[in-house]
């Protein structure tokens, strides 16, 4: 099958990713993939607010996800939707289990996911970002949190929906996980699959989750230099 | 017993640094008999090589016992201070570990917005600190220059046994207080201030290289060079 952009079956878009891009953040990164443009920025530990939201045992993580009015291609009416409020709660779910939030007890860490073009897969965009964002503010982690979608197009399960595959497509099944103990973190699904169809979109995603995590690993390398100096 | 990953190699968050039986410090979980980094920051295997710990690039401050910190004062409340020490946690300062003598109006020894250098006197499981100010060279900042660099950076600045900042002392003939938290306090003449306000930013952004305190030196020199030339026309 020949897919709308040339790509294999099992081939993710190519992915540009740069940590510590944003100067007034504590941590920061800004991740392309395909035409998705995503900022992703870390504010915290910090004192929380609204006050009621505190635990004294542990971190709160906060994420908001927003999407620009330009993002798209009919204007997106400025603010928090539905969509947006869903996403961003999916985010911190995704995100907190790696992150050792009882190191930081009566603090707030907030995730902001700024998407300034879209191109289908904004979440696993934001979610790439905002992990690479948390290293970079220094945030201690398990693990990164790489994410990847799968889908059906056209019959067929495929890595990885352009925006294209993802209108004209039957599912689509983004991913997010933690690759050293397997863990899945986020799952979700929209369309129509057999069972068979999301069990092998479910190991096609993680495929993509461990490129993903590789390049993750690169950027925050490539930020010193390689290191090791 | 088996180290996979070399002495001061830059290790990300997840990266199998051991397996085996050792102690372990800040930046690693432990999981099972592996020993996994938390942090973004370089590896060091330490202490009589029994200890494997991840030193962080980035991070904020956390408050520890018997570090020096700069502050500024956030709000005065009628029987302490609230203090903001770069931090996730407001510290607070109350009159019996600031003043000799009972005083009626705090404000009138620190009010808001002063910047003090303090001594975090005891921090507790949460972080709330509590600091101290009574003895030298604690005490009120009057004038000079605030530069924030990262507090991680800071054991850098100071160096071993304070080898940088002895020698930036010694070149600029300057005075300068570091605080734990990242908060540089410097004072000297007007262009001197300016120059180490380049050098300590340099410090800050180039922590993980070595051959750092010679460099600086080399270049704090030329720099007074220029100054002194520029300083006679």
């Amino acid at each position: 099958m020949e897919r709308c952009d040339g790509r294999k079956k099992d081939e993710l878009r190519s992915i540009h990713m740069e940590v510590g891009v944003l100067k007034r953040a504590d941590g920061s990164a800004y991740v392309e993939w395909g035409a998705n443009k995503v900022f992703a920025s870390v504010y915290g530990p910090r004192e929380v607010i609204p006050r009621f939201l505190a635990r004294n045992d542990r971190a709160v993580l906060r994420c908001k996800y927003n999407m620009t009015p330009f993002s798209v291609e009919d204007r997106k009416r400025p603010g928090p939707d539905r969509r947006s409020i869903e996403i961003g709660k999916v985010t911190a779910g995704a995100l907190a289990p790696s992150v050792l939030l009882e190191k930081f007890p009566n603090s707030m860490i907030e995730v902001a996911i700024e998407i300034m073009q879209a191109d289908a897969g904004t979440r696993c965009a934001g979610i790439t970002a905002a992990t690479l964002a948390l290293v970079d503010a220094g945030i201690p982690m398990r693990d990164l949190v790489p994410a990847c979608a799968a889908g059906k197009v056209d019959g067929q399960v495929v890595l990885d929906l352009c925006k294209e595959e993802d209108n004209s497509g039957q599912a689509d099944l983004p991913i997010a996980m933690m690759p050293r103990t397997n863990a899945v973190t986020l799952l979700q699904m929209d369309g129509e699959m057999t069972e068979e169809e999301v069990e092998e979109a479910i190991a096609l995603a993680q495929t993509g989750c461990r490129q993903v995590y590789e390049m993750q690993k690169a950027a925050l390398v490539s930020k010193y230099g390689g290191g090791d100096e | 017993m088996e180290l996979l990953v070399n002495e001061r190699e830059l290790v990300v968050p997840g990266t199998l640094l051991a397996t085996g039986a050792y102690k372990y410090g800040g930046g690693v979980v432990k999981e099972g008999e592996s020993y996994y980094s938390t942090v973004l920051g370089l590896f060091y295997f330490d202490e009589a090589k029994t200890l494997v710990r991840v030193v962080p690039l980035e991070g904020k401050y956390l408050p520890k016992e018997g570090d020096s910190v700069v502050g500024r004062i956030y709000k005065v409340l009628p029987g302490k201070w609230l203090v903001d020490i770069n931090s996730a946690y407001i510290a607070s300062l109350e009159p019996k570990n600031a003043l000799h003598d009972r005083v009626e109006d705090l404000s009138r020894i620190y009010d808001e917005g002063d910047m003090i250098f303090a001594k975090v006197d005891s921090v507790n499981e949460i972080y709330d600190a509590t600091l101290f100010t009574k003895s030298m060279p604690y005490g009120k900042l009057r004038g000079g220059t605030i530069v924030e660099i990262r507090s991680t950076r800071v054991p850098r600045l100071i160096g071993k046994k304070g080898s940088m900042i002895y020698m930036i002392k010694q070149e600029t003939k300057a005075k300068i207080l570091v605080g734990q938290n990242g908060l540089v306090w410097i004072k000297g003449r007007k262009e001197m201030e300016e120059l180490i306000v380049r050098v300590v930013k340099m410090i800050d952004r180039e922590a993980h290289i070595s051959g750092l305190t010679d460099k600086t030196k080399e270049f704090l020199k030329t720099e007074i060079e220029k100054l002194k030339i520029t300083g006679d026309n």
